[in-house]
């Protein structure tokens, strides 16, 4: 299995996804080499061996070899920040806090751009990964988004094995559909033609698979992620411990702080619900490009006082974010899944999700509302925030819907999904 | 074969009785809770357009074809044919605003003599589960107005809302004046008798006809499912069905909207609908009210249902409406609504006092609850198949009632005081007048 990101060190969805998927393969016989970047720390894990590639040695003139010269990356727009400011390192377990810095030796070795330190990684990888084939014989190799997809392309082509594409989100979706990079549109585009088979995270995601991407319906799978409800269960906190009034209502927003997560409208929003509910407060958790632009916006809007940015949440707090809130707001854009909507649903926290999320698909207990509505989001959060009852039944409700989707059910649909690209399946359809 | 199993005691059927549930419920506006709300209540809260969209549908698809096919049975067989309705008051309302031909076509059946209406509460509410019983018989006998002054007519026989039926239902409609209840025939409280004779509730209670659900479904929701072995059904296939049922009479209640609505046109519903008749009585079969079915035979035991009965879902009871908290959380306010009502209208009276208690009797329709329902069964799909709001979940559908019902909360409030300090400040103005010698 070829990944990016892996916890400890970790942006978003992509490395929860491996981390769990991988542990329940694992139960389930399947044995996984897991290659990923190097990181300052190593990354080990007990049910599978991770191999850290170490791209920073690798010779500039081999990546540009094999996939074309630097000099077409040199500007990349809204990508440049993303790893650098995203893949940060945090603290999987209280105490044990991973050494700043990681990010920056990590994704820009020797001073490479984003896009380089990608091109080399793959081509590294694909190297790596068929030197370990020689001895491990690999069945099938394994890629996690656009990032990894051209490594397995030629591991694919190399060793003659077949090569699983997931998809955890496009080009489109990250960027707000606005402005998707064109060099990346066309590695996703060339990936999800030509794997084996391409697992998508939801039908939506599919969708637009198919339609934008023309991939091919019959070696196209939907599964969806699921949760790991043990952290998020049995928590109680009282706002004051964290500074807000004991009648104040809480609701979170905890997201990217970028286009595709819609931030901008969960502000706007909240200042519709201050105008009914004063007690509210609004905790916007989570980093991003877009978080100058918004604490302005909070300013214009005359909220400032009553809206807290919290910064990037590490893992180990996330449960306690949703456990002090008394709604959690996800208004994306476009979310080809969203898991942390699974989270606040274990914790027992009322949801509003877009209607644009893969997540809606699978999930009943939730309020869904389309991206740009702004009443609509207030009116839900005002509501839940009113209605005890709601909040009641919404609570109890997600949390046993959350408590459903378990990692071992996605796991054994990816390892069957793995059963039928072995066997050349793929290009049948198969009830 | 006939005479051989009447050797053998066995009793076959003599009279269908046809009875059909007519109803519109006023379906409410997305509610904004940040615009200001015009001063109108009921074309604040209530959607006039879709509302007429659904109505105009349904009049256009069931109601008009429908009384037709049995204007033309009454008229063909010189008035054997009979027929049985129960029409609640919002449907009416919203006849008289949308479509009036629609009561004209009620009216015409109703003058052949040959239709009998059957009392209920007027906004087919749920008011029957309150604890105080001043709501419903207000609202039952708001009705029998209804009835008399649109059709002339002067139900004998009672049918609560979604056939809701227990002890309780029976009692308070004997104490209203009703010779007989509608319930359905369900095992839970039939047990091995057979819903195909007349009984009557316990401690001498009104009769009850008990709603024969296999036949009836077997048109009301059977009839165009291409996956039921016994598709397509015709009207002589049925009738052979109906004449080889034993007991006195099959009771078949079933809504009018199973004519062209949930079965459409093509489906062949109104083919059947007219050639039934033909058929029945062709097979020596009686039509009769339900009035007629209730004195015509004497009930064969006692039954006692001590725990609510509905027609609605698989269970039968009244869990699609009060299923969940945020449906309880709802039934709560509305009944917690009436002595705040009631203050409101007496110091109000006049048209603003009308208008309070028509919003209320609206706001009380259980269509409202049944939007709300989130079993996620097979019942489920019905639930959403008869919901307006096809986009919005059961939680959505409860954050905009509720919002409603507040909102109805807050101007009853509003206006009570309003009134009541008009008064004082009169009184208090008089005070100031007499006091400076100016009066």
């Amino acid at each position: 299995m070829i990944g990016w990101e892996f916890p400890p060190f970790m942006s978003g969805g992509l490395a929860t996804h491996c981390f769990y998927l991988t542990r329940e393969l694992s139960k389930l016989g399947v044995e996984i080499d897991f290659f990923m970047p190097r990181t300052r720390e190593p990354v080990s894990v007990s049910w599978m061996n991770v191999i850290q590639v170490d791209f920073s040695s690798f010779s500039e003139f081999g990546a540009a070899a094999v996939f074309g010269g630097e000099s077409e990356f040199r500007e990349f727009g809204p990508y440049r920040d993303f790893c650098r400011k995203e893949l940060k390192a945090v603290r999987l377990e209280k105490g044990v806090v991973s050494p700043s810095g990681v990010d920056e030796a990590m994704v820009s070795p020797a001073g490479l751009g984003f896009f380089e330190a990608v091109n080399k990684y793959n081509s590294l990888c694909a190297k790596l990964v068929a030197l370990y084939h020689c001895r491990r014989k690999y069945d099938l190799v394994h890629c996690h988004d656009w990032i990894t997809f051209r490594a397995g392309e030629a591991v694919a082509l190399e060793c003659g094995v077949p090569w699983v594409a997931t998809v955890h989100s496009t080009e489109y979706d990250r960027t707000g559909n606005l402005w998707p990079f064109e060099w990346i549109l066309g590695i996703e585009r060339r990936g999800v033609r030509a794997a084996d088979l391409v697992l998508a995270v939801s039908n939506r995601t599919a969708e637009q698979l198919v339609e934008r991407f023309g991939a091919d319906r019959r070696r196209l799978r939907v599964f969806y992620n699921a949760i790991d409800v043990a952290p998020f269960a049995n928590k109680a906190f009282r706002r004051e411990d964290f500074g807000f009034p004991a009648d104040s209502k809480i609701v979170l927003y905890n997201a990217r702080l970028s286009v595709q997560k819609g931030p901008e409208v969960f502000l706007r929003a909240a200042a519709r619900v201050l105008e009914k509910e004063p007690r509210a407060r609004f905790v916007v958790s989570g980093s991003g490009d877009l978080l100058p632009r918004l604490t302005e916006l909070a300013v214009d809007l005359g909220i400032a006082g009553k809206v807290r940015f919290v910064g990037f949440t590490p893992f180990c707090d996330i449960p306690v974010l949703y456990a002090v809130s008394d709604v959690y707001v996800l208004p994306s854009v476009s979310e080809p899944f969203g898991i942390t909507v699974l989270e606040a649903m274990a914790s027992g926290t009322p949801v509003i999700v877009s209607k644009t999320s893969g997540v809606s698909e699978v999930v009943k207990n939730c309020l869904t509302v389309d991206f740009w509505d702004v009443d609509g989001i207030a009116s839900r959060v005002l509501g839940v925030l009113k209605y005890a009852v709601l909040k009641q039944v919404l609570g109890e409700g997600g949390r046993e819907e959350a408590r459903g989707l378990s990692w071992d059910k996605t796991a054994s649909d990816v390892k069957w999904f793995y059963g039928q690209a072995i066997a050349g399946l793929g290009g049948e359809v198969v009830g | 074969m006939a005479r051989l199993l009447q050797g053998w005691g066995v009793k076959l059927l003599a009279s269908i009785c046809l009875y059909f549930h007519v109803h519109q419920p006023f379906r409410l506006k997305q509610f904004n809770v940040f615009g200001k709300r015009g001063h109108c209540l009921r074309s604040a809260y209530f959607s006039e357009e879709v509302n007429k969209h659904y109505f105009e549908k349904a009049a256009r698809q069931c109601y008009l074809p429908a009384n037709k096919v049995l204007l033309d049975a009454i008229e063909e067989t010189g008035g054997a044919f009979k027929a049985s309705f129960s029409i609640t008051g919002t449907f009416v309302e919203q006849a008289r605003l949308f479509v009036p031909e629609v009561l004209d076509s009620f009216r015409a059946l109703a003058e052949t003599g040959c239709v009998e209406f059957v009392g209920e509460t007027w906004g087919h509410s749920l008011a029957v589960l309150y604890a105080d019983s001043g709501e419903f018989r207000e609202q039952v006998r708001m009705h029998s107005r209804m009835l008399r002054d649109e059709f002339g007519a002067r139900p004998s026989v009672f049918r609560n809302t979604e056939l809701i039926y227990s002890n309780d239902v029976g009692r308070e409609a004997r104490a209203m004046g009703f010779g007989a209840v509608l319930a359905e025939g369900f095992e839970t409280v039939l047990g091995w008798r057979s819903a195909n004779f007349v009984y009557r509730a316990r401690n001498n209670g009104p009769k009850l006809l008990f709603r024969n659900y296999r036949l009836s479904d077997d048109v009301g929701y059977r009839f165009g499912a291409r996956w039921w072995s016994q598709w397509p059904l015709t009207a002589d296939k049925y009738a052979s069905w109906l004449a080889s049922a034993e007991g006195d009479t099959v009771n078949l209640f079933m809504d009018y909207e199973t004519f062209g609505e949930h079965h459409w046109p093509g489906s062949g519903i109104f083919g059947f609908l007219k050639h039934l008749p033909r058929e029945c009585r062709k097979r020596g079969l009686e039509f009769l009210s339900v009035g007629e079915t209730a004195s015509r035979y004497s009930a064969v035991d006692e039954v006692d249902v001590p725990f609510a009965l509905s027609w609605a879902d698989l269970e039968r009871d009244v869990s699609a409406w009060l299923g969940n908290k945020l449906q309880r959380a709802c039934f709560a306010e509305l009944e917690s609504l009436k002595p705040l009502v009631e203050s409101a209208v007496a110091v109000e009276g006049g048209e603003s006092g009308r208008e309070l208690l028509d919003v209320y009797r609206r706001l009380q329709t259980s269509d409202h609850l049944y939007y709300l329902c989130t079993k996620s069964w097979a019942d489920g799909d019905v639930h959403k198949h008869f919901s307006p709001y096809k986009e919005s979940s059961p939680y959505e559908n409860f954050i905009n009632y509720m919002n409603v019902l507040q909102d109805f909360k807050e101007e009853v409030c509003r206006r009570a005081q309003a009134s009541a300090a008009s008064v004082v400040g009169a009184k208090s103005v008089e005070g100031i007048a007499l006091k400076e010698g100016l009066v």
